[in-house]
């Protein structure tokens, strides 16, 4: 009975339970109720309901509003999401004034049945909007204004000068009007119970028809809230343009957009466009420098541009590479009259020409091969360096001969250049084959007020007919590559030339080399016999006067009266004095006192460079302890050589004891010779933008060696870009060197270490030490104008806290190793090597495709710890072994080669350090990851101590120091 | 009075409901988030340079019927330092998450234990053009949990562990 009793009450309760899910599927729910309507103020075609609904996520899943005409008809339904708030809005777009009935519902997912509100009215009226006119001279001193349709307008009334007119259409034609007077413009907007106006628009009747401009930003490192316009006077067209934004008082810049660069641009650029068959043009417009960089880097500029082709607008990711003919301030750098010249930044000419789309699609390194890029400035004079405040008038020109480049300026004396010819029009006809766009441009880090915009137009047909081009004057390069002190008399004499000639050489009156055949580009090398002392060399190259640089171009000599350039093929006759001393034995002895006349001795040393100048293969020149400081700086000649198995040795007495202080010369340390030791130097202070050890030879070993404190970076391994891949240095090795506090003046240059831009194969760093340097640890960068460049090892080395300075000085954007650049594919290698704390990656390609990545740590860098990445479609050739990173900050990027994801490497993923497997690595996995300092073992490796040292010594992962 | 008891212990029964972390992007307002923001108990992580938006959207309907009017906008990969969204949840519970990518390509959402650091696993994040995707994962243990895009942006409209 007692079983029986329970089961009853369980069938009742049942019963009732079943009773209530029969019941509405919103019981206990509230109906929805609209609280407020009412029209946005922001935007006023937008009428907001806002309404009170509970969404428990159960019974009532979603809310929907809907909205109905004034005859009943459903416009629009929106739904809202369930949410913990009871109050809820849904936004409408109205389309036309009217009386609009709204009602808000409840919805429940699994039924057919809502939960109704009340209906609600509401009265919308439509606004009326102001009507956006434009005003276009037609020509003939006929002004045409057209607006777009006004919504709900019945017609308008256009005022001109005052005078009203009613039109139905949505624009007027107003002809015979007084030539050069300019006009007000009005239009009204007229309903029947309200009306609205316009801006008013001027605009001067003119006989020329006006000509279309557009805006648009594109090219590398630009950016929409850097890069952009602002129209001052649309009638006489004047704006505003902006490459960067600026602090709140407008004396330093924030951040940059875009650039200039010899091949590609990234600007800000409003323009017109140009067909060629019909048009040639002159564009004239002053332009007055609002702001500039105060810190130069060379790449902020503005000017007048015409291009082949136009970039993708807003497009950053990609270069933009185009032919180009224009008048711009930048970096402009020539060698004139056997002088190099450089300045950042004037105003010069810039023609890039040679590439089609196909070479473009080849890549880089044939861009830099096939395409060509000239730069002329029209004074490297200092007082021509832009400056905020300065105005420029300046003029590109179109005409049947080609492109003029014109700056024309008051009190320019008989050698001052004014103007650039780019002769051919169909140089800019190679990607786009039927027009041409010309304009305003800005980049990077200068915004400008450009006025007095002048468009002249004629026609090709009848303008004169094109010019002949002149040859194109090629300056001789003609050198002795010898050094100017020797230790035998077997003199090993070296000449270059970049023509072909007949080659002569005497010695006072003794004819040593007679009328030899030399050829451009190549080397001639000869032993001539010298005696000690002073021998004056009388070199004499008479040119081939048939040789011919290229097509179109002859060789030319520098008139440095009339300061310009003439064809001429007479002989060109160089003095050089050598001086014959020798020293016997195998060490001479230097001192910061002593001099010339010493006798090398440890008692009577001589001084620094005499020493240099006249040390023989085999021999050691040994630093005393003291502080040198060298007022010219110091160089090994090229020529100044040891030899294998014979080098020439520059060692302190004691490491770390001599010291060369360039505090008061312009430049610091270069070696140009080959197979030399330099051994324990510290090198410090280098002027500004120079660096503190350049090594530019062959086979040397630098070791030991301390670079700090200089005005770029502290070693570089480096060549010449004038020069031929050949002749770029190559097989060098840094051992056990320190590279630390190396800053440049714009922060944004000086390493630790580099090996770079003109380097060849076999260069080697080995147990180095790269610490707070104001940019990178290591940067092994190549561009596309100069090409790929050999392949370099880094092998044993430390890179941290590099970014900013041992003071703090710095804003922190400095890489631990960065492998490369301008996605230019060379196979570096980094092995067991430690990056951390670093201001930016620890480890990245910088765009170099093929990095090779041997056991390494990365711990604790500010961004990534590994960052390999390429650029554009090519093959990714990475390779990673043994790779540890632990605890970054963004997780590492291998994204574009996930197979490098292996039992091996163990990336940080963002939160932890894994290996493909799922294997952990921790920073507890680690002995120490508190960083105690650096030491040198006695043979020049590097310890780290426990820092950063795996405790399973048995894991063959990292870098084992 | 034993039978009231057992009647009232079985209504319970059929009413009561599980606790749960919750975060819907329809309860909160437009927002660029560059700190540690709390919503509820969930963490939303954002860091100068390494946002999070909130922001109105068009209404998106998931698979299910639920409706959202904003998104949540992991506007790039993230890590445990930045651009997450922090959870508790407790041994057992399932996270499930609404998400899509901000891009044509599935995306990853990391699903990281934020004391060890392990991996939990990854969810995927369908394409732009696809619908919502779903996705969950149980939780293996106690603790607190991150959510972050392993590369790319990944957008999130709701995150429930129950």
């Amino acid at each position: 009975m007692k079983i029986h009793r329970y089961f009853i009450l369980f069938i009742v309760l049942c019963s009732s339970l079943f009773t209530l899910a029969a019941e509405s599927v919103f019981e206990g729910i509230q109906n929805p109720v609209i609280t407020s309507i009412y029209v946005d103020e922001e935007n006023p075609l937008e009428i907001v309901v806002e309404f009170n609904l509970e969404t428990d996520g159960k019974k009532v899943n979603k809310g929907l509003v809907e909205m109905f005409d004034e005859n009943g008809k459903l416009i629009e339904s929106k739904t809202v999401g369930r949410s913990k708030k009871i109050e809820k809005k849904a936004v409408f777009e109205a389309k036309r004034t009217g009386e609009y009935t709204f009602i808000a519902k409840g919805i429940n997912n699994k039924s057919e049945e809502t939960l109704d509100g009340e209906f609600v009215s509401f009265s919308y009226t439509y606004p009326l909007f102001s009507p956006s006119i434009t005003v276009k001279n037609l020509g003939d001193n006929t002004i045409y204004a057209s607006w777009d349709s006004v919504k709900e307008a019945g017609y308008y009334l256009v005022s001109l000068d005052g005078k009203l007119k009613r039109v139905d259409s949505t624009d007027i034609t107003y002809t015979g009007l007084e030539e050069n007077k300019r006009y007000e413009i009005t239009v009204y907007a007229v309903r029947s119970y309200d009306d609205i106006s316009s801006s008013t628009i001027y605009k001067t009747a003119r006989a020329e028809e006006d000509r279309e401009w557009k805006f648009s930003f594109f090219g590398q490192s630009t950016k929409e809230d850097r890069n952009r316009i602002e129209i001052l006077d649309a009638d006489n067209l004047a704006l505003k343009m902006y490459s960067c934004t600026t602090n709140s008082d407008g004396s330093d810049i924030q951040d940059k957009g875009g650039k200039f660069t010899a091949f590609h641009d990234g600007i800000t650029y409003y323009y017109t466009e140009i067909d060629p068959e019909r048009e040639n043009f002159e564009l004239t417009a002053t332009f007055e420098i609002d702001f500039i960089n105060p810190i130069a880097d060379g790449q902020e500029g503005f000017g007048i541009l015409a291009m082949d082709s136009l970039g993708a607008f807003g497009v950053s990711g990609t270069n933009h590479y185009t032919n180009s003919a224009g008048v711009i301030a930048t970096k402009f750098e020539e060698t004139i009259g056997g002088n190099k010249k450089t300045s950042k930044d004037t105003l010069g000419a810039r023609f890039v020409t040679g590439l089609t789309e196909e070479i473009i699609s080849g890549g880089d390194s044939l861009i830099a091969e096939m395409g060509r890029s000239l730069g002329r400035a029209y004074s490297y004079d200092s007082s021509e360096l832009v400056k905020k405040g300065d105005v420029y008038t300046i003029t590109l020109k179109m005409d049947n001969t080609g492109f003029h480049a014109i700056y024309r300026r008051p009190n320019l004396d008989e050698f001052g250049i004014d103007e650039y010819i780019l002769y051919g029009k169909e140089e800019l006809l190679q990607i786009e084959k039927d027009k041409i766009y010309v304009g305003l441009a800005v980049a990077r880090g200068c915004n400008v007020t450009v006025r007095d915009i002048s468009l002249k137009i004629t026609n090709p047909l009848t303008d004169p007919p094109a010019e002949e081009e002149p040859p194109e004057y090629v300056p001789y390069d003609v050198k002795v590559d010898s050094p100017l002190g020797w230790y035998n008399e077997d003199y090993k004499f070296v000449f270059s030339s970049n023509a072909d000639g007949t080659l002569s050489v005497k010695n006072k009156k003794n004819l040593v080399i007679d009328s030899v055949k030399v050829k451009a580009f190549e080397d001639y090398s000869e032993t001539i016999a010298i005696k000690k002392g002073i021998n004056d060399l009388t070199v004499t190259f008479t040119p081939d006067s048939s040789f011919i640089p290229w097509e179109g171009a002859v060789m030319a000599s520098y008139d440095n009266i009339n300061k310009k350039y003439y064809e001429s093929y007479a002989p060109i006759v160089i003095s050089q004095s050598v001086i014959y001393v020798p020293y016997d034995g195998d060490t001479l002895y230097v001192s910061p006192k002593g001099s010339s006349l010493g006798k090398g001795t440890y008692e009577d040393p001589l001084d620094l460079m005499s020493a240099i100048h006249y040390s023989a293969p085999g021999q050691t020149i040994v630093l005393k302890d003291g502080v040198y400081t060298p007022y010219d700086g110091v160089k090994i000649e090229r020529g100044n050589s040891g030899k294998e198995g014979a080098v020439k040795t520059l060692k302190a007495e004691n490491r770390g004891k001599a010291i060369l202080d360039f505090s008061y010369a312009s430049s610091a340390m270069q070696v140009w010779g080959d197979w030399w030791v330099i051994d324990g130097l510290e090198i410090k202070n280098s002027a500004e933008n120079v660096k503190g050890l350049q090594i530019a030879g062959d086979y040397n070993v630098i070791q030991y060696c301390y670079t700090h404190h200089c005005g770029d970076t502290g070693l570089q391994i480096s060549g010449t870009s004038g020069e031929p891949y050949d002749k770029w240095p190559h097989h060098n090795y840094v051992f056990s060197c320190i590279s630390h506090d190396n800053k440049d003046p714009a922060e944004n240059n000086a390493d630790g270490f580099a090996a770079k831009l003109t380097v060849r194969e076999g260069n080697v760093f080995d147990s180095c030490v790269a610490y707070s340097n104001i940019d990178d640890g290591w940067d092994l960068f190549a561009k596309i104008e100069t090409g790929p460049i050999g392949e370099v090892t880094i092998k044993n080395c430390v890179a941290f806290k590099n970014g900013s300075l041992s003071t703090g000085i710095g804003n922190g954007d400095g890489n631990g190793f960065k492998l490369g650049g301008d996605g230019i594919a060379v196979a570096h290698v980094l092995e067991n090597s430690v990056a951390f704390d670093n201001g930016k990656s620890g480890i990245t390609s910088n765009s170099d495709p093929a990095i090779i990545l041997r056991n390494v740590t990365s711990f604790r860098n500010n961004t990534t710890n590994v960052s390999l990445y390429g650029k554009g479609d090519g093959s990714r050739l990475f390779v990673a072994e043994g790779v540890v990173s632990v605890d970054g900050y963004d997780a590492d990027d291998v994204s574009e080669m996930p197979e490098l994801e292996s039992d091996s490497n163990f990336f940080f993923n963002g939160g932890q350090s894994m290996n493909k497997s799922g294997a952990v690595l921790k920073e507890s996995d680690f002995e120490s990851t508190v960083y105690e300092g650096f030491e040198r073992r006695d043979d020049g490796t590097i310890s780290l101590g426990s820092f950063l040292r795996l405790k399973d010594s048995t894991l063959e992962v990292g870098a084992h120091l | 009075m034993k039978k009231f008891a057992l009647f009232f212990i079985v209504l319970i029964s059929v009413f009561s409901l599980s606790a749960e972390a919750f975060l819907s992007v329809n309860d909160l307002e437009s927002a660029k988030i560059v700190e540690r923001v709390e919503f509820d108990g969930v963490f939303i992580v954002g860091a100068e340079g390494k946002h999070v938006t909130v922001e109105e959207a068009d209404a998106k309907e998931a698979p299910d019927g639920e409706v959202f009017n904003l998104r949540i906008k992991l506007e790039g990969s993230g890590s445990a330092k930045h651009r997450h969204i922090e959870l508790n949840a407790k041994k057992g519970e399932t996270l499930k998450v609404y998400l899509i990518s901000s891009g044509e390509d599935v995306r990853n959402l990391a699903v990281v234990n934020k004391d060890t650091g392990a991996e939990i696993g990854v969810l995927d994040a369908p394409g732009k053009n696809d619908p919502i995707g779903i996705a969950s994962i149980e939780i293996p243990a106690d603790g607190t949990y991150l959510l972050y895009s392993k590369n790319k942006g990944i957008n999130i409209y709701l995150v429930i562990c129950e």
